[in-house]
């Protein structure tokens, strides 16, 4: 939780962080669909303006 | 988790010398990854029917072989998207080893392809927390569902005060909380199987030996167990590493081409040094594929993982594993004393 804590600055940051974990258990071979959904899904923020950084 | 390397500001970094240093930082260090290491490798070693010492002296020379290429605290651990399939599935130990196999060589061809380079340039840190984060969900339902009930209330008691201790105890470098987590687990073990009947196996030491792989037992491996852990591995063993080797070791320069060689090299060797019993005892073999990490303790420096290494060397059967542990307990206590 100290990890996922460090990336609680910004909202959206922290919604990929949940979003690829959520991921990463729930699905079969979760850790490769979390890898490139959580992957899009951060430019896909960034390209709308909503990451603070890249 | 709590172990995991942070990426977040540190204060300073540590200066560190290429030499290789033995003092009582170094020992309370050896003893940071238990926690995490031992529930993962007795775990697959019992659900895989391993060989325990071949597994051992293997996860052995692992650390030390990574503490004279780094210099620096350079962990290494079992795969554990792995060890949760093995677990939770039962996988027989070719498929593990075809697995490791898979993984080793699918590392090295994206590390010499460059592909892990570019890998490290497009994956942002919060995916890579976000995989730490699912890991340890994974492992905490695992815990949950498959351990914690197995002995009724009794099971809910000492799962909870383990978590008490683990919270109490939390980044405590003095008094890491995983030692006396094990030592309470040692302890009940002891309790609850002292009268029964003792291990007639005795005290061996066992080197490990080359082990043949088919090509079955490798392509199933890669397609139950690589694809699960090479995206974990990428992010934890490899991003993460990086990113934490750069603020606390910024003077050693660790590319993530080198820690994929390194992580490659391992998972190629391992595999073909298996050895295990089969159905008719099921507590075989070194399937355990090392994964390379860097600690979270700043302090400690090669000598660590050394010294890890020393400890699991001397590896011998379940009885004499509990001793080991039980030995560590109390070896604990003493460096503590000496403080």
């Amino acid at each position: 939780m100290s990890l996922v804590r460090g990336e609680a600055v910004g909202r959206w940051e922290f919604f990929v962080v949940l979003t690829v974990g959520l991921i990463a258990v729930g699905l079969p071979y979760g850790y490769a669909i979390a890898l490139a959904v959580g992957t899009a899904l951060y430019y896909f923020f960034r390209a709308r303006g909503l990451l603070a950084q890249p | 988790m709590i172990a995991e390397p942070s990426n977040t500001p540190q204060p300073a970094t540590v200066n560190v010398d290429s030499r290789l240093r033995f003092d009582r930082n170094e020992l309370a260090g050896a003893f940071g990854d238990i926690g995490t290491d031992l529930p993962l490798i007795i775990g697959m070693i019992l659900a895989a029917g391993l060989d325990s010492a071949s597994v051992l002296v293997m996860f052995g020379l692992m650390q030390v072989f990574t503490a004279l290429v780094y210099r620096i605290p350079m962990a290494v651990q079992p795969l554990k998207a792995v060890a949760v399939i093995v677990i939770t599935q039962r996988i027989a130990p070719e498929l593990l080893y075809g697995g490791g196999l898979a993984i080793g060589v699918a590392m090295l061809l994206l590390t010499l392809s460059g592909g892990i380079d570019w890998l490290a340039r497009i994956v942002p840190r919060a995916v890579v927390r976000g995989l730490q984060l699912g890991l340890g969900l994974q492992l905490a339902l695992l815990a949950l569902r498959d351990y914690v009930q197995r002995d009724g209330a009794r099971g809910y008691v000492l799962a909870a005060a383990a978590f008490v201790i683990v919270i109490a105890l939390l980044g405590n470098r003095r008094f890491p909380p995983a030692l006396f987590v094990i030592g309470l687990g040692n302890r009940l073990c002891d309790r609850l199987q002292s009268r029964s009947s003792a291990d007639s196996r005795g005290q061996r030491l066992s080197l490990p030996t080359v082990h043949p792989l088919s090509l079955s037992d490798i392509v199933s491996g890669f397609v139950l167990l690589a694809i699960p852990q090479i995206p974990l591995s990428l992010g934890n063993s490899v991003l993460a590493t990086r990113q934490i080797a750069e603020d606390l070791f910024p003077e050693r320069r660790i590319t993530v081409r080198k820690l994929g060689i390194t992580y490659a090299a391992m998972n190629l060797v391992n595999p073909g040094l298996a050895e295990f019993r089969r159905a008719t005892d099921r507590e075989v073999s070194p399937a355990i594929t090392p994964s390379v990490r860097a600690p979270a303790d700043r302090s400690s420096s090669t000598a660590r993982s050394t010294l890890q290494s020393g400890c699991f060397l001397p590896a011998y059967s379940s009885r004499q594993y509990r001793y080991f542990l039980s030995r560590c307990s109390e070896f604990f206590y003493c460096s503590r004393d000496l403080r």
